[in-house]
């Protein structure tokens, strides 16, 4: 059974945590990609700061509609590649106390480091996923520097229930992808050396 | 010639919030090798559930609705510059309606066109042929997968590859290792040998438009093809990167001629959210992979909203072109039922599984239905979900 998840968290709480763990997560998060993470390392960011402590940070860009009665709605919202925000997540978890990284892909030492040494866990979603996690969002509260960053970079801020995910790197230095991408590279190498098996000669 | 913008909003619909028969049909299959209740089958349980969930609510099945990219052969009968004034519009229409992301950047400054409209975007591929009617095949293919790409210049020591079919072996072997589960796994491959460094890269998206299961008509490319899509499972990448049965859903190759001095290997990686779809048109007949559609006369009325598009009276045709502006296709789809080959596919599989299926279509909930009423599926698709109790528990 999945494991639940409250948000805000404590430490102790994410240290608990292992990969491999299948959890689902309820309570307030907030969504940054390229651009949020491009501006968060530059100043230290009040609003975001508020937004991000103990609570989880989502790479996500949404789609987004605006219903009648003018609140936001989330259409679409599956995660996006987590490693392009390698050069920014240490200092991310660092400077706003960010417990949980939700993505796809996972990502790399540095931030691996970042996780063990501050407390923090990487999330692995399913890419694609995008109707079903949408469903996840109960509430979306608003969306912090929107004009300046359009709908997909914005940090949003909502609210989730039972959203599922994986936890693929822990507090621990334990990595789910290092250990893939070790074990795949030994089975591709042998492939390689199978040589072209049942091809038959070009005329 | 009338407008085609309210066939092409329809495509792009269509396209988005759904996947093709053959590749449901793949993942279902890649689903059932898995144990049940395992990370790999709670993956694919969840991946064709958001699949029929994106269908019901005309929803983008990924909310990276990617890159828009249109291959056109059209008739003496419709001209390209035509074609391109409705598919531009209908994107942007196609945007308004939250079917697609707004997703084309200003590269230099940043600003999103909010749109999708901007400098070769969308990529539109124009081919003149002698019939008359138009085919317009749509592919989305989203920035992850398109990111793990990759092109070869033969010989590449690192991996071994020479300028042989067995380097371009190594070459695809390497490429979806590399990949992981980065490229949204399982992904399907599409490589383009030869050509220069463009042409190679667009042989190999050319071939993601082939169907899953058809035989490359060059017997060496068929058999390499054949092979590696067994042999790359052992690579056990499964789907997401957690690990499993099933690390790629096919292997497509297409050669082309190069110059001496070059051999390049390039490879599109597509994610197993592979959306693609066609919409031919010939006179006053359309369909869209396949299925007849009937898009409505133009109607003056103003579609204000998600919910005004639901009902459009199309009683009279517009009298004058401008009416177009503001079409509800949404209604327009003949609502054909399931196509009989489905139906038989369904049949089929259901006959092998163990538990009919009607019980758990019931137990979903409806959450996505809310949104949806008005829009109704060009295609209706079978059930892919699981015969069995167990709800998925990732």
């Amino acid at each position: 059974m999945p494991k639940k998840i409250e948000l805000p968290i404590a430490e102790s709480a994410i240290r608990d945590l292992r990969i491999g763990d299948e959890v689902e997560i309820s309570g307030p998060m907030v969504l940054g990609r390229d651009a949020a993470h491009k501006h968060l390392v530059k100043v230290h960011d009040e609003a975001f700061d508020h937004l991000a402590r103990d609570r989880f940070l989502y790479h996500c860009g949404p789609v987004v509609r605006r219903d009648a009665a003018g609140e936001w709605q989330f259409v679409a919202a599956g995660p996006t590649t987590s490693i392009r925000e390698e050069p920014y997540e240490a200092q991310v978890i660092e400077q706003y106390g960010v417990r949980g990284i939700i993505g796809k892909g996972g990502m790399g030492a540095r931030t691996l480091e970042a996780m063990r040494k501050h407390g923090c866990v990487y999330l692995h979603a399913i890419g694609g996923l995008a109707v079903v996690l949408a469903e996840k969002v109960v509430k979306v509260h608003g969306a912090h520097m929107l004009d300046q960053l359009g709908v997909p970079e914005a940090m949003w801020s909502i609210e989730v229930k039972d959203f599922p995910a994986v936890i693929t790197m822990d507090s621990h230095g334990g990595s789910l992808h290092e250990t893939m991408f070790a074990e795949s590279k030994d089975a591709a190498r042998r492939l390689m050396e199978q040589g072209v098996r049942a091809a038959r000669k070009p005329a | 010639m009338a407008s085609l913008r309210p066939h092409i909003v329809e495509l792009i619909r269509h396209t988005s919030s759904g996947l093709p028969e053959d590749v449901l049909d793949a993942l279902a299959g890649a689903r059932d090798q898995e144990p049940e209740g395992s990370r790999a089958w709670s993956t694919f349980e969840l991946m064709i559930s958001n699949v029929e969930a994106a269908r019901r609510a005309s929803a983008p099945i990924c909310q990276d609705t990617g890159t828009l990219i249109f291959y056109v052969d059209y008739g003496p009968d419709h001209s390209a510059h035509e074609l391109e004034k409705d598919i531009v519009a209908a994107v942007r229409e196609a945007t308004k309606r939250a079917y697609l992301r707004p997703n084309a950047v200003d590269s230099i400054t940043g600003a999103n066109s909010g749109d999708n409209v901007g400098k070769g975007s969308p990529y539109i591929h124009f081919h003149a042929r002698k019939e008359r009617g138009v085919r317009v095949r749509l592919m989305m293919k989203g920035g992850g997968c398109e990111n793990v790409g990759a092109q070869y210049s033969l010989p590449d020591e690192s991996i071994g590859a020479g300028r042989d079919l067995d380097g371009v072996r190594r070459c695809i072997i390497d490429a979806v290792q590399k990949a992981q589960g980065y490229g949204c796994a399982p992904g399907t491959v599409g490589v383009g040998v030869g050509g220069d460094r463009v042409t190679s890269y667009i042989e190999s998206k050319e071939q993601l438009f082939r169907p899953l299961h058809d035989v490359n008509p060059d017997p060496v490319l068929a058999d390499l093809e054949q092979e590696l899509t067994g042999s790359l499972q052992g690579l056990n990448i499964g789907p997401m990167g957690f690990g499993g049965k099933t690390t790629v859903l096919g292997v497509k190759i297409g050669a082309r001629h190069r110059v001496p001095a070059s051999f390049f290997v390039s490879i599109s990686y597509m994610c197993w959210a592979y959306r693609k779809a066609e919409l031919t048109v010939k006179g006053a007949k359309a369909a869209l992979d396949g299925h007849p559609m009937a898009i409505a006369a133009p109607a003056a009325k103003k579609v204000v909203g998600k919910t005004a598009a639901k009902k459009t009276v199309a009683k009279k045709p517009a009298a004058k072109k401008p009416a177009a502006k503001k079409t509800a296709a949404k209604k327009a789809v003949a609502k054909k039922p399931v196509a009989k080959k489905t139906v038989a596919k369904a049949v089929a599989k259901r006959a092998v599984a163990k538990k009919p299926a009607a019980k758990k279509a019931t137990a979903r909930k409806p959450a996505a239905q809310k949104k949806t009423s008005a829009r109704k599926p060009a295609v209706e698709i079978a059930s892919r979900r699981a015969r069995r109790n167990k709800l998925p528990v990732l």
